[in-house]
This record gives structure tokens, C-alpha cells and sequence, in this order.
């Protein structure tokens, strides 16, 4: 299970069309902001009989969201201890640098800026999608 | 004070016509130890003698043929120069005393004398003789000091009058004693009226308590002057009223067993002015600084809000229209003419040209509002060829050739020069791709304090009309077809070169090379 963070649906669609592309077949879960984001990850709201055991195996996160903001989600996500091994992709438009480093501050493993250019994307998102869910998924869970 | 060798020292002269009174007074006077004892026979020489010898004592005989002791006496008063005629008469008729004395003569003795009366009246006579002379100098001298203490007495009271401050003198018990023409100027108050009164009248109320407890302190010490500063802000009063600001000075001296004291103040009004202008001036200037560095913050944070916002929104609707362009090339290829294809991929570069630009904007504003780093000494060569090394791909297939001189370490943030080489030599690299063979010069050159980095090429160079636009920020001098690129780098180049204080600048001729320097400053570390 991915759960892909992004409020942008073009962004999404693209994002999408890229994973299935790189042959994700893992099912993908989708929060367009911050705070489904929360309650999907932690199992509150509309997720509330859900149980965190069954949560995403890797998170892509954009930085810039309604609500809460990816920052603020990270920072959630590798503040609790039941969360803070999830895999966390910040997959942004933002080359600030400042940005970059908060993410880093805040635990993510990787740092992606999205490229204009939808080949890279592509590639961007193909890397790692195959990266953390061959490296970080466990063989039972394999699809 | 002179004592019995003066007196026997001093000059006799004996004149009688009778030669055995001569011999017979010489050998007296020889005889009680007279050293200097001449005579004459001829009252005519006497007053030619007197004129060459000054004696001290002359002793005249009276009865004396052709000219007899009056006449000579009379004689004697014109020539004499000291005023006072020092004559001894020796008579034998007593008639004729009285008439000596009248004359002039200061004693007289009898013919024939006695030998101790007349050593002794002669002995009186020069006594008397030297007092009158020791006298005569000593108020001679005095006279001397009189008037030298008179002068330095006008010279004094020239620069009192003339002084610039206020010069006023008070008694032990605080009377105006003197009080000068500045005086009479800033109290606006003769001196005239000034002298005789209490000092008090010239200090305001409030303060006058502290100056009398001040001045007899001070008084009670031993210092003979001070400044009055340790009383803190002083204040004079005018005559008129007015109070003004002062700064003094208080002196004691001991005159004649009376104690004055002296003090010696000036207006400060303008002055205190002045400072509280300045003041003034300085609180403003603060307060305009305080505002201009919250409007730069403001106006940075803006900055910074608005790249922020153009680096997240202004790339998101790109990547939608180069993805959904890319998505229908893949998708409905087949179902698409050539040229809609071929209008499909300008669309494509068109984005990602714009994704350029955005970055390269962003990374120049960036710039602006980057601190710049410690400067450190930068290894120029080693940076240069780090440099070269990353832009190989742009060497791959074309025969280039790099020479790299003598290149002076530099002083400056590594990261922002690693940048102004990046910049030049891709420049250098792109602008000769036309070219069979490249060839990219690098050096550079010191004097006393800059040191001035050159790379040069023999590329496509540029009309040096245009050489002001050059490092403009989007300006280009060549066309998109010719050569790729936003029209950033230069202008990048530019700020970092001016941001460590050096400068950039370039020469070239079309189609004949460009060379482009940058100076920096040699900074503390040679």
C-alpha cells in the first residue's frame, strides 16, 4: 500500500500515470491534503477501523497542502514511534533550500524535487517506487 | 654692604699749593692704609683730574694763589656728574668754614690738623661717600623691578581685557575684586557695577547654596585650581535674568595675606546647542535606520514569500502541460498527423524552456538574498580544473583545447566562485562549439590589491556595442537557434564578483573570441 499525498490533480493524475508506468502494481491509497493525510496514516476520522499494522508501506509526500502542511505531516509521522519507520518520500516542487533541509531535519528518506519535464517525473517516480518497495517491503507482503 | 678695605680703596686726591702739606697729608694717609691717594699743586687740574678719575674724596686747601678752594668748588659742581660734591676743605682761618659749607664742601678741618681728627673725618667722608652710592644703585634697581612688574603688570591686564572667556575675581568673602570685558559681556554687566558686589548675583538661586559651599571646599584644600565639572551642569546668571549654561574654572592664589579666588567661565549656550542638535541628529538618523532595516526585512520577506510561492506554483501548471502533452504523444500517437505531433513537442519544449528560466530566476534571486559565506583562501587552480572536469560531457566529441596559466589562490566564499567559474567556462565551452578547434585560455594577473582572473576563448564573441547588456539579467546577445541559454549566468557572475567586491567585465570582437575578467579584492591573507 502507497499513500500518495497530493492536492494538485494534475499533479496527481500525472503522479499516478508515472507509477503505473513503473509498474507499481502496489494499490495506492489517496489524500489530497494534509489532514487525511493524519487520519489515514493514524487511523482517525473516516479510518477509524482501520489498524495501523495494515498502514502504507511508503508515503509520497508534497510539501505544499491545505490544512496541514507536508511539513507538518512529516514531522507527525516521524515524531510517533508506530509511524516513524514508514518510509517517507517528499516529492515537491520546492528547490528552496530551506525546505530541503527542514525535510531532512524532520526524518524524511528521500527528497525529490518534481522536474518540469514529464520524463523525469517519470523516472523520479519509477526510482522510487521500485527503491523503497523493493528495499523495504517485507517478502510476505509482496503483490 | 661694603666694609673697611672699600673704604681704604677708595680714590684721594690732596690739592695744595704748599708741597710740604702734600707730602705731609700723603704720607698720612699712606700711613692709615690708603691704596689709592694722588694729588696736585695746581687747583687749575683739578677738575680735568676729577673728570678722568671720579674720586671719591678731594681734599682742597682753601689759601690758594691764582685760584683759591671756592673757585675750584664752583668749578668742581659743573663737571661733577654724581650730584654731590665730595669735598674736605683745610682752612686755617674760621671765617671761612661756614662759606666752605655754604659752598658745598661736606666738612672742613683746621690748619694745622690733627692727625686723628682729620683721618677720622675722612674716614666719615668716604663712609658717607660709599652709603650714597650703594644708595643710589639699590634704588636704581628698584626702580628696574618697578618698572618690569609695571609691564608684566599691562601685559596681564591686556589679556584679562582681551580674553575670550569671562575673567572674574572675587575676595575671601566673595566680592567682585576684577571683572573683565568678556565678563561684562556675558553677565551683560559693568564691571563698574560688578566690582564690590557678592559673586551671587551672577548665579542663579538654586545653585548659589552649592557654588558657596564649592568655592570654600575648595578653598579649605590644598589644589590651586580645578575645574568646576565635578559640580555637574553649571549655570550663570545675566543681569537681565536670563540663565545660561557655563563651564568653568576656579583658581586661589594668596595675595598680601588676602585670599582671591579666581575663576574663569564661559557661555556654552551655542555649544549646548549644538550637542543637543546633534543629539537630535543622531536620535533621527538612528530612528531612520531602525525603520529602513524593518522596511528591507519586509521587503526581504516578501522576496522570499514570493519566490517561494513562484518555485511551488509557477512549476506545477508547467508539469501539467508538459505531462499531458507527453500523456497524449503516448497514448493517441497513432491517432495523430505528423505535424500535430511535431506541435505537441514545441508545446513540450516551450514548457520546459520556461522550467528553465523559472530556476534560473530563482537561483539568481537566491543569490541576493544569500549571506556570503566566510571567505576563506580559494585554491583557484584546483577549482578550475574541478570545474573542467564536471563540464566534460560538453568536450565529449569536439577538439578543444584548455589552457590553464598561473592561477592566484583568491579570497572568497568557495561555493559562490565555484559558481562564477561554472558559468564562465560552460560560456567559454558553449560559444565554440562552432569552432574546428576550441581553444580556452585561463590566468591571472595581481597587482597591490586586486587580483584580476581572464578566461578567454575563441568562440563566436560579441559586438562590444552591446557589452553594457552583458551582464544584464535575460539579456542575450546571440539567438536562441545559435546558441541555448536564459541570459542568467553572466548576471550571476556579475553579483557574486560584486558581492565579494570585485567587479566583472569583457572584450571581444564578433566572430573573433571573447575574453571576460573578474576581479577580486586580495583581502587580509596575501
Amino acid at each position: 500500500l502507497i499513500l500518495l499525498v497530493e492536492d494538485n490533480p494534475q499533479d496527481l493524475e500525472l503522479a499516478l500515470r508515472a507509477l503505473k508506468k513503473a509498474n507499481v502494481s502496489n494499490r495506492i491509497e489517496v489524500a489530497r491534503d494534509g489532514a487525511e493525510a493524519l487520519d489515514f496514516i493514524f487511523c482517525e476520522g473516516p479510518h477509524a477501523g482501520r489498524r495501523m499494522e495494515d498502514g502504507p508501506k511508503v508515503v509520497l509526500l508534497d510539501l505544499k497542502l491545505p490544512k496541514v502542511d507536508g511539513l507538518e505531516v512529516l514531522q507527525r509521522i516521524k515524531g510517533d514511534p508506530r509511524t516513524k519507520s514508514i518510509p517517507v518520500v517528499v516529492l515537491t516542487s520546492s528547490k528552496e533550500q530551506r525546505d530541503v533541509i527542514e525535510s531532512y531535519n524532520l526524518g524524511t528518506n528521500s527528497y525529490v524535487v518534481k522536474p518540469v519535464s514529464f520524463d523525469q517525473f517519470v523516472q523520479a517516480v519509477q526510482q522510487l517506487g521500485l527503491y523503497w518497495l523493493l528495499l523495504n517491503q517485507p517478502p510476505t507482503d509482496a503483490p | 654692604m661694603f666694609d673697611a678695605s672699600d673704604v681704604l680703596a677708595g680714590k684721594l686726591l690732596v690739592v695744595d699749593d704748599q708741597r710740604a702739606s702734600v707730602l705731609l697729608l700723603e704720607r698720612m694717609l699712606r700711613g692709615a692704609g690708603y691704596t689709592s691717594v694722588s694729588s696736585t699743586q695746581d687747583p687749575h687740574e683739578v677738575c680735568e683730574l676729577h673728570q678722568k678719575n671720579s674720586y671719591d674724596l678731594i681734599l682742597l686747601d682753601l689759601q690758594m694763589p691764582g685760584m683759591d678752594g671756592f673757585q675750584v668748588m664752583d668749578a668742581l659742581k659743573d663737571v661733577e656728574t654724581e650730584d654731590y660734591l665730595s669735598v674736605l676743605v683745610l682752612t686755617s682761618e674760621p671765617g671761612h668754614k661756614l662759606r666752605a659749607l655754604k659752598a658745598g664742601a661736606k666738612d672742613f678741618v683746621n690748619k694745622p690738623f690733627d692727625q686723628v681728627e682729620v683721618l677720622t673725618r675722612i674716614h666719615s667722608l668716604l663712609e658717607v661717600r660709599l652709603l650714597i652710592r650703594e644708595s643710589r644703585s639699590h634704588a636704581k634697581a628698584l626702580e628696574r623691578t618697578n618698572e618690569s612688574v609695571r609691564a608684566g603688570e599691562a601685559r596681564l591686564s591686556g589679556i584679562v581685557s582681551s580674553a575670550m572667556d569671562a575673567i572674574i575675581t572675587v575676595d575671601s568673602e566673595q566680592r567682585v575684586v576684577l571683572f573683565n570685558a568678556a565678563a561684562e559681556r556675558v553677565f551683560k554687566c559693568k564691571s563698574t557695577e560688578a566690582i564690590g558686589q557678592p559673586l551671587d548675583g551672577f548665579i542663579p538661586v538654586r545653585f548659589r547654596a552649592a557654588h558657596t559651599k564649592h568655592v570654600e571646599r575648595f578653598g579649605a584644600g590644598g589644589e590651586t585650581s580645578r575645574s568646576t565639572g565635578a559640580l555637574g551642569d553649571l549655570s550663570g546668571l545675566r543681569r537681565d535674568g536670563e540663565e545660561f549654561p557655563i563651564e568653568a574654572s576656579i583658581s586661589q592664589v594668596v595675595v598680601s595675606g588676602q585670599k582671591l579666588y579666581t575663576v574663569i567661565l564661559r557661555d556654552i549656550t551655542e555649544r549646548k546647542r549644538a550637542e543637543e542638535k546633534i543629539r537630535e541628529l543622531n536620535a533621527e538618523l538612528e530612528r531612520r535606520v531602525v525603520e529602513r532595516t524593518a522596511e528591507l526585512e519586509a521587503a526581504n520577506k516578501d522576496l522570499e514569500a514570493f519566490t517561494y510561492s513562484v518555485s511551488h506554483d509557477l512549476r506545477s501548471p508547467l508539469r501539467t502541460v508538459d505531462g499531458f502533452s507527453q500523456a497524449v504523444l503516448e497514448d493517441f500517437a497513432p491517432l495523430l498527423p505528423e505535424e500535430g505531433q511535431r506541435q505537441l513537442q514545441t508545446i513540450r519544449a516551450g514548457a520546459q524552456k520556461m522550467g528553465v528560466l523559472i530556476d534560473d530566476l530563482l537561483a539568481f534571486s537566491r543569490l541576493g538574498r544569500r549571506l556570503l559565506g566566510n571567505r576563506v583562501p580559494v585554491d583557484m587552480d584546483r577549482l578550475v580544473r574541478d570545474v573542467l572536469e564536471e563540464l566534460r560531457n560538453e568536450r565529449e566529441g569536439r577538439r578543444v583545447e584548455i589552457r590553464v596559466g598561473t592561477l592566484t589562490t583568491g579570497q572568497g566564499d568557495h561555493a559562490l566562485l565555484r559558481q562564477v567559474w561554472m558559468n564562465l567556462l560552460s560560456n567559454a565551452l558553449k560559444y565554440t562549439r562552432k569552432r574546428e578547434l576550441a581553444v580556452v585560455e585561463i590566468g591571472s594577473s595581481a597587482d597591490d590589491a586586486t587580483t584580476t582572473y581572464f578566461v578567454r576563448d575563441n568562440g563566436a564573441g560579441f559586438d562590444m556595442r552591446y557589452a553594457k547588456k552583458l551582464f544584464g539579467v535575460f539579456q542575450r546577445l546571440h539567438r536562441i537557434e545559435d546558441f541555448e541559454g536564459t541570459g542568467v549566468g553572466l548576471a550571476i557572475v556579475q553579483r557574486i564578483v560584486q558581492r565579494h567586491g570585485g567587479r566583472a567585465w569583457a572584450e571581444a570582437t564578433v566572430e573573433g573570441g571573447a575574453t571576460f575578467r573578474f576581479s577580486l579584492p586580495k583581502g587580509d591573507n596575501p
